[in-house]
């Protein structure tokens, strides 16, 4: 059983959370995860370039305590839903995580959105078509709760639709508001209808959606269909190109609006620092992102020392501190990414090495920044 | 022919300072079938790196075994990685990863590594894959100028071979990277920038210097699968030159590296038995296999 609840709360909304686990039949605290959490992007359940055997690196304290102090994946539908028939073979306990090889303390949310590869295929307002390496696949409502009551992960984020943006007709975006308001009620109705039978195996911890694009007024419509028993709001498709004061906008005014109290609170498509400052501060818990790995792809590492980062006057360019390897510059440089790191990355190899290993178009140079890269967006989210 | 050769061996031998065999490797077999000739053993590097026989050694082409960090590589059970000499040599350079402080260092690799001369991608450069090289009867790839007895080539002769290149492009026939293949030893074209460069025994030993693996190869020449019986001798007998002169180059400044020779003479018996001696009359330090090994387990 999965239970969210906050702490240290700062006005006017920036607070401190915590996912917890707990084992339904003794009561014990299985681990926890602390927000604001990155839910960093995968591909069918791992990290790119990432095997689990690399995850306890993965996180700046690592766990010295007891308690498994986890971090988060966010498995899109569409990379799993072809494997569903296998998948539903495995022994019952944590399908998913045994289908994916992710440890039993890595938190696991699934939802719809695939962030590098978003839908803009048809949808209904009783299911969407999701796309898959094998072709399309239609997805009710219905199927979706199936599939996650099958699966069990620890977080459900709810059906999203396809994506809107500014450039969509208006009536495309009433259409997606209109079509997310009725997932959010059909899926409600099904958890209300699994919590009745007695058994909690309604896939645990839901989040309701709200779409609509840049539009305020449908994306406060979907903010209303977000309730019980939903335990969580999920503010989707926020990166399609909408202006930071927008943002702000749409986000200040969904929290103000929704009914739901003491939630969590996620956004999709916000990911790089300053946004993600600056998202934190109006509220928001959780980060569906790719950032590190989008960075990482071209050659890139975070290289902003995150306390003074966050202190300096001009946070926004601070934050944003990168160095790109494949520069002659980094040729010679025997020296970590970043000095006085201590990821994986930055205690056993030097610039040179991964300038080298860009250039000479080996994987390894992916999977050692992607190792720096989320280690260091993990402490920043610390 | 074979006593011609076998005078070259002792002349050769007998300008060198002879160092004990075996002296940058300890090797002991630790168990041996009485079955067959096969045994389990072990390799102690001079720098004090296990390694287990029969092992299975990964290539890490460019210094880096695909996708795996060497503690990966480790962990698998890895004993001896593999590294090409020829691609380290294009990039970053052997004298970048002198600076770094050797292969080792440089990847953060705590196991024994073991680079080869350059010979093979050279060569394979100059007659093609190995399919082509089969099914065209080991025919060079256009422009490659292949002088058996002469030393280094006119300079103004590669310019017009490079600058033939551009036709043979347009014919859609890869044209070779290598410009000359001479007694000295062979010169080609960087596949990363066009740079014209050069390798023989000596300059090879000089790059495996400076990378620093715990054992290195002598430059050879490989002859491609298909070839005449008196080209292969002549490719013998000139591999044979070209590893003396790389164990002359390596004796000079050992580094506490191991050089082992290779038995060359592709399926011929006779060949084969006369690189051997070659090889066991010589202060290698290990016995390498090279060259064709046929097309059938029976080869």
């Amino acid at each position: 059983r999965v239970e969210w609840f906050a702490e240290a709360v700062e006005t006017p909304r920036a607070r401190c959370g915590r996912f917890e686990r707990k084992n339904l039949e003794t009561g014990e605290l299985e681990g926890d995860l602390r927000t604001p959490a990155p839910l960093l992007h995968t591909i069918a359940g791992l990290p790119p370039g990432l095997t689990p055997d690399l995850f306890p690196f993965l996180e700046p304290s690592s766990s010295h305590s007891s308690l498994s102090r986890g971090f988060a994946l966010h498995i899109p539908l569409n990379h799993i839903v072809d494997h569903l028939k296998v998948i539903e073979k495995l022994p019952h306990h944590d399908r998913l995580k045994n289908f994916t090889g992710i440890p039993k303390e890595t938190w696991v949310f699934l939802g719809t959105e695939d962030i590098q590869n978003y839908s803009t295929l048809p949808s209904t307002d009783q299911q969407m078509t999701l796309s898959t390496y094998k072709g399309r696949k239609i997805v009710t409502t219905l199927d979706y709760c199936n599939a996650i009551k099958m699966m069990s992960p620890d977080v459900s984020m709810g059906m999203t639709g396809p994506q809107v943006n500014e450039y969509s007709s208006v009536k495309k975006i009433r259409t997606s508001a209109d079509e997310v308001i009725q997932y959010n009620q059909k899926i409600g109705l099904e958890i209300a209808k699994a919590k009745q039978g007695g058994s909690n195996d309604s896939g645990s911890f839901w989040f309701g959606c709200v779409n609509g694009g840049p539009d305020l007024r449908q994306r406060l419509r979907c903010v209303d269909s977000v309730i019980e028993p939903f335990q969580g709001l999920n503010l989707c498709g926020l990166n399609s190109g909408e202006s930071i004061e927008t943002l702000r906008e749409i986000i200040t005014a969904s929290l103000a609006k929704t009914t739901l109290k003491n939630v969590p609170v996620c956004a999709t498509g916000i990911g790089s620092p300053p946004e993600v400052i600056e998202t934190v501060r109006l509220g928001v818990d959780l980060f569906i992102s790719n950032y590190p790995f989008q960075i990482a792809s071209l050659g890139c590492a975070s290289v902003f020392q995150i306390e003074a980062a966050m202190g300096d006057e001009n946070e926004t360019n601070a934050l944003g501190t990168q160095i790109n390897l494949n520069d002659r510059q980094f040729e010679l440089q025997m020296v970590p990414v970043l000095p006085d790191c201590q990821c994986f990355c930055c205690t056993r190899h030097t610039r040179a090495y991964i300038h080298h290993l860009l250039n000479t178009h080996e994987i390894l140079a992916s999977v050692l920044l992607t190792l720096h890269n989320v280690y260091h967006y993990n402490k920043l989210f610390e | 022919m074979y006593a011609e050769m076998a005078l070259d061996n002792n002349s050769g031998r007998s300008t060198m300072s002879a160092t004990p065999l075996g002296s940058q490797l300890r090797f002991e077999v630790l168990y041996q079938s009485k079955k067959s000739r096969a045994r389990v053993g072990r390799i102690i590097t001079a720098e004090g790196r296990e390694i287990m026989t029969p092992t299975f050694v990964p290539v890490a082409t460019c210094a880096s075994v695909k996708a795996l960090h060497p503690q990966q590589v480790h962990d698998c059970g890895t004993h001896l990685t593999f590294c090409n000499t020829y691609h380290l040599m294009l990039h970053p350079g052997s004298e970048t990863v002198a600076k770094a402080g050797g292969l080792h260092r440089f990847m953060n690799h705590k196991g024994a590594l073991i680079t080869d001369s350059g010979g093979f991608q050279v060569f394979s450069l100059a007659y093609g894959s190995v399919h082509r090289e089969l099914t065209t009867n080991g025919t060079l790839l256009p422009e490659t100028v292949s002088s058996p007895s002469s030393d280094s080539g006119d300079p103004d002769e590669i310019g017009n071979v490079i600058k033939g290149r551009r036709q043979f492009q347009r014919e859609g026939e890869r044209t070779s990277m290598v410009t000359l293949i001479s007694e000295d030893g062979v010169q080609f074209v960087s596949y990363r920038d066009g740079r014209r460069l050069k390798l023989n025994a000596e300059l090879s030993i000089e790059h495996q210097k400076r990378l620093g693996a715990d054992i290195i190869v002598p430059f050879d020449e490989l002859p491609p699968f298909h070839i005449e019986q008196d080209q292969l001798k002549e490719s013998v007998s000139r591999t044979h030159r070209w590893q003396l002169r790389s164990l002359k180059a390596h004796l000079g400044d050992p580094r506490h590296q191991a050089l082992y020779g290779i038995v060359h003479g592709g399926l011929d018996h006779q060949l084969r038995s006369i690189s051997s001696s070659f090889v066991l009359s010589h202060p290698f330090d290990g016995i390498a296999l090279g060259g064709s090994l046929g097309k059938t387990k029976d080869d």
